[in-house]
């Protein structure tokens, strides 16, 4: 009788480890999006990362004052699902700029936030020039 | 004798006065009568309601009284024909459209029906403009045989679908809208394929991304939508590659018995600029389910980053 329970159990185990393996570990969302709108995606390749470049409303709706970009880099992955896709992975950086203060005459605020050990890159002014330098991408509905 | 001298002549020149104006009233043409060219076909009792009460101004056939041709009331009775010809002609009917008859029938009863024709002013004057109440009886009778019922039309069900797809929001064949309302929601992942040239932003709706934080995605539950925005890769001077031409926008949307089909859910594809929808049948559809097949460890979707 109680090698019948150990069977049981042994096949109980089993079958939940089993379905285990059919359930794959689903990334986390580290970045809170709070609202804000994507307004492009940008690959780099030789890096390795995607970036998402969110903007908060008032970003979104050109020419105004108070606009705040946001732009959110993952390392690339093997999509697991897909052979022949590379798929966001382990968030890397969110870099922020503020265009507030130029409206008293000041520069942009730019902030570096890192995740998962990456390191912050070198001159703010330069990241808040490319920041500003992208271009939306075209979405078939305006962001409202 | 003076006083009745002057009588004479005051007499004479009335009486002068009173034979001109009425050789004028005889004579005067106030209005002219073109040529009809094709009345009414009606029954005859409605044609004869017209006639009597409508005609004298609506029609090419105007007969006025000798007092509308009198100084004055002339110019006044021939702007009122003008008008009337232009709004209604039954001299003219045959100029009409089916559809524009159809409407002068029915006006005509309400206007003569609500007492505002035939003009009450110009009805007090030609006691054989009035209708009576078996007259306009009559007229209601053949407009009851002319009701219109409305019958099943599978032109113009496509005309009311069109210009749907055309002003409001794209539709797929299985009945699946294009949601611009996904800008607002959450980014699920974003992919770069290299088994093509394509890049793409996949966006969830609030159910499907609850559903992925509490990993109840096996089945998905019903109400989870899932968007893809699809475009062609575009490289830089830098080497940095950013969305380029739009392709198309797909959509999945679950509902496990409306879709059961496909396997729970309806997929839904527009393309170009102008969110054309993609497939003529929801059979079409049937293809994208067999492949998503692929991806039934996560119920069938394939864009979600895992923990590798």
């Amino acid at each position: 009788m109680r090698y019948i329970y150990f069977a049981l159990a042994a096949v109980a185990l089993i079958s939940c480890s089993h379905a285990q393996q059919h359930l794959p570990a689903i990334r986390p969302y580290e970045f809170n999006d709070s609202g804000y709108q994507v307004i492009t995606t940008m690959i780099n390749e030789k890096a390795n990362s995607v970036a998402m470049l969110y903007g908060n409303k008032a970003a979104m709706n050109l020419p105004s004052s108070g606009a705040v970009y946001k732009l959110v880099t993952y390392r690339e992955q093997d999509n697991q699902f897909w052979f022949g896709s590379y798929i966001n992975g382990e968030l890397l950086s969110v870099e922020t700029v503020d265009m507030t203060p130029v409206a008293n005459g000041q520069p942009p605020a730019y902030q570096f936030k890192p995740y998962h050990g990456a390191t912050a890159p070198s001159d703010a002014a330069t990241r808040t020039a490319f920041i500003q330098s992208l271009q939306p991408a075209w979405y078939p509905c305006d962001p409202q | 004798m003076k006083t009745s001298r002057f009588l004479k002549i005051a007499l004479l020149t009335t009486g002068a006065l009173t034979m001109a104006v009425a050789a004028i009233s005889f004579t005067t043409q106030v209005v002219e009568n073109p040529p009809i060219t094709g009345e009414i076909n009606a029954p005859e009792e409605v044609k004869q309601l017209f006639r009597h009460a409508c005609y004298d101004c609506h029609s090419n056939n105007t007969q006025l009284a000798w007092y509308d041709k009198l100084p004055v009331v002339a110019g006044l009775v021939r702007k009122d024909v003008e008008t009337a010809r232009q709004h209604l002609n039954f001299s003219e009917w045959d100029r009409l459209t089916p559809a524009q008859q159809q409407s002068a029938l029915w006006e005509a009863y309400n206007m003569i029906n609500s007492g505002t024709m035939p003009l009450p002013s110009y009805a007090a004057l030609h006691g054989n403009a009035k209708v009576t109440r078996e007259e306009l009886s009559g007229l209601r009778n053949y407009l009851n045989t002319k009701r219109v019922k409305v019958v099943p039309d599978s032109v113009k069900t496509a005309q009311t679908r069109q210009q749907w797809e055309k002003d409001q929001l794209p539709v797929s064949v299985n009945g699946i809208r294009h949601m611009p309302e996904f800008r607002q929601w959450q980014v699920m992942s974003t992919t770069s394929r290299f088994d093509n040239t394509t890049m793409r932003v996949m966006f969830a709706n609030p159910v499907a991304m609850q559903a992925i934080k509490e990993k109840k995605i096996n089945p998905w539950p019903d109400g989870a939508v899932i968007v893809k925005v699809v475009w062609e890769k575009s490289i830089d001077a830098n080497g940095n590659i950013h969305p380029g031409k739009f392709l198309n926008i797909q959509y999945m949307v679950r509902d496990a018995k409306r879709y059961q089909d496909t396997d729970g859910w309806g997929y839904a594809k527009f393309e170009t600029p102008a969110l054309k929808p993609y497939g003529s049948t929801p059979m079409t559809f049937r293809e994208c389910s067999s492949c998503h097949r692929a991806a039934s460890k996560t119920g069938g979707i394939f864009d979600l980053s895992t923990l590798n």
